[in-house]
């Protein structure tokens, strides 16, 4: 059977990443719509 | 049952007595929000549509409510549960990547466009934004083939964590949530869908923060989810799961073909997703601060609950019970969240978490029927016949509205889907592939055509139905849900372009309507009073 090396440690990094992503994303996304919003 | 781990605890009095509680206030609601809206409507259109009023918060919660459904709250726990932390690639660690981009590219364009061409719903905007009768037919029957299908697997989840948590068989359990659903959407109509699944939003997004951040305290944080799971088994923390194939069928949450495929389902699901867009049909018109506050709500009560839900809790909760969740064959792993709710909360969070799910079945629900009951009465019969009385268009909904409810109802009890968030997950990728383009990218490009939407529906709908057989019906399945959804997307992408590129587009005076800005609109149209 074939041995499965696992970092929790990078697991949980990548979670992480993705959440901060995700809301830096969110963030820009909508300043970037908000600043072109016709008067 | 393995004695290391908690098991599924028996009924008590106390959480019988919360869950009725709990329920009865959120049914209460339901009834009074519904009696209100009551006095909102008078006529047929108003039914569907309410007065294109709201505002952001309702409108934002409203949006919340309707993404976060039985599956987000339930069924994404539960595939976490089952495969480990590689099954947050298919469970919504991607929320955001769609119910954003929802708000961004659908909010505004969607009320601007609904009424302009003075439609009522969603399928009718699309039907005159390419001025053709037989599109919204064709829409309007796709919708209602992949709402019914998804449909099915709201009341799973309700009626399961009904039957953990009082012990009610799920005949009962899901009579009563059918029996719900009729009477609200009968009494409130579009506007008291969308309070009834604000508030439900609201209640959801608190219910999933606490939940979350309750479960990592509980747990004893990152650490020690990290060293009881190894303990257990190694490929739990993996990313990738290795006993999942990686070549030849590829699963969403094993190759890298799917994992980058589970990103696009949940963009084009979400903005894709009728109900979800339908949720601005009733909107007011924005200012930039509100467009704002309308992406903040969003994010906090969508975003960052989801988030915790589909990951970390499934995480918890395979600490806390071991396998003995699965032990249970009929409900297995969708026991993980309200399991999870009751280890760390106790009676008091279990009730508040039932509470939640049965509302956030009821809402989902109750949004996707409300559609599926206008696809026929106003999508097809209105349409070809428009002098029906809307008495009659009511009436008929009603009915209709039942029979929608008694349909998934009855298809839940005979035949229980084998894991409800990959069988929801087909029918989310069909709607969103077929939709995203056919209304949010029509809302932009005024090159759009009613062939190049033609071909994308039919493609759409017949390569779901190809996929379901390959995918799930064949032994062994022909190709993996990683490799389909790129067929689904690639193929509706092609030849919705394509269709456009080589048909006549809609006529002069359409694209001047619904492409001019508001402000030249209004211009023009004073110029030409005025001459």
């Amino acid at each position: 059977m074939q041995s499965v090396t696992v970092d929790p440690t990078i697991s949980w990094v990548v979670w992480g990443l993705l959440l901060a992503g995700t809301f830096v994303m969110t963030v820009l996304g909508t300043w970037l719509i908000a600043r072109r919003w016709k008067k | 049952m393995n004695p290391k781990f908690l098991n599924i605890p028996e009924p008590t009095a106390g959480m019988v007595l919360g869950s009725i509680i709990g329920v009865a206030c959120l049914l209460s609601i339901a009834v009074l929000l519904g009696f209100l809206a009551k006095k909102q409507w008078k006529s047929f259109d108003e039914y569907l549509v309410g007065k294109r009023d709201m505002g952001p918060w309702v409108t934002g919660l409203a949006l919340t409510g309707s993404y976060i459904s039985g599956w987000a709250f339930c069924g994404s726990t539960a595939v976490v549960y089952k495969v480990g932390f590689s099954g947050m690639w298919f469970a919504g660690i991607w929320t955001l990547v769609g119910i954003i981009p929802t708000v961004w590219l659908a909010a505004t364009k969607t009320r601007e466009f609904a009424s302009r061409l003075g439609a009522a719903t969603i399928t009718e905007t699309i039907g005159r934004r390419f001025e053709s009768k037989g599109l919204q037919t064709l829409i309007a029957a796709s919708m209602l083939f992949f709402l019914f299908i998804y449909s099915v697997g709201q009341l799973k989840a309700a009626g399961a964590v009904w039957y953990a948590v009082t012990g009610l068989p799920p005949f009962w359990c899901l009579i009563i949530s059918i029996t719900i659903a009729w009477l609200f959407l009968v009494f409130g109509g579009y506007t008291g869908t969308q309070w009834f699944i604000a508030v439900k939003g609201g209640f959801l997004g608190f219910v999933g923060l606490l939940i979350g951040i309750l479960a990592l305290v509980h747990a004893g944080g990152f650490g020690a989810i990290s060293d009881n799971l190894m303990a257990q088994k190694p490929t739990y923390m993996a990313l990738i799961n290795p006993s999942l194939p990686q070549v030849g069928v590829t699963q969403l949450f094993s190759s890298m073909v799917g994992i980058l495929a589970t990103p696009v389902i949940f963009f084009t699901m979400s903005v894709g997703f009728p109900h979800n867009v339908s949720r601005f049909l009733g909107m007011k018109k924005l200012s930039r601060n509100e467009f704002v506050l309308l992406c903040f709500v969003v994010w906090l009560t969508a975003g960052v609950p989801v988030m915790l839900d589909c990951s970390s809790n499934g995480l918890v909760a395979r600490m806390i019970f071991g396998d003995n969740l699965l032990a249970n064959k009929q409900w297995g792993a969708d026991l993980a969240a309200p399991m999870l709710a009751w280890a760390i909360g106790g009676v008091p969070l279990i009730s508040l978490y039932l509470t939640g799910l049965v509302g956030a079945a009821l809402g989902t629900l109750s949004a996707m029927v409300f559609i599926m009951s206008a696809n026929v009465t106003r999508d097809i019969i209105k349409l070809w016949r428009p002098q029906t009385s809307d008495k009659s268009m009511l009436y008929l909904g009603y009915v209709l509205i039942a029979l929608f409810l008694f349909l998934p109802f009855y298809w839940t009890l005979e035949r229980p889907p084998a894991l409800l968030a990959i069988f929801m997950g087909f029918a989310a990728m069909g709607l969103g592939a077929i939709f995203f383009f056919v209304t949010v990218v029509s809302y932009y490009w005024k090159s759009a055509t009613k062939l190049g939407a033609v071909l994308t529906v039919i493609y759409g709908t017949l390569a779901t139905l190809w996929g379901g057989w390959a995918v799930l019906a064949r032994n062994p399945p022909l190709l993996g849900m990683g490799t389909m959804e790129w067929i689904l997307i690639s193929g509706c992408g092609i030849l919705y372009f394509g269709g456009s590129l080589i048909s006549k587009p809609p006529s002069r005076e359409l694209i001047n309507k619904l492409f001019t800005k508001e402000t030249e609109a209004t211009a023009s149209a004073s110029k030409m009073a005025a001459g």
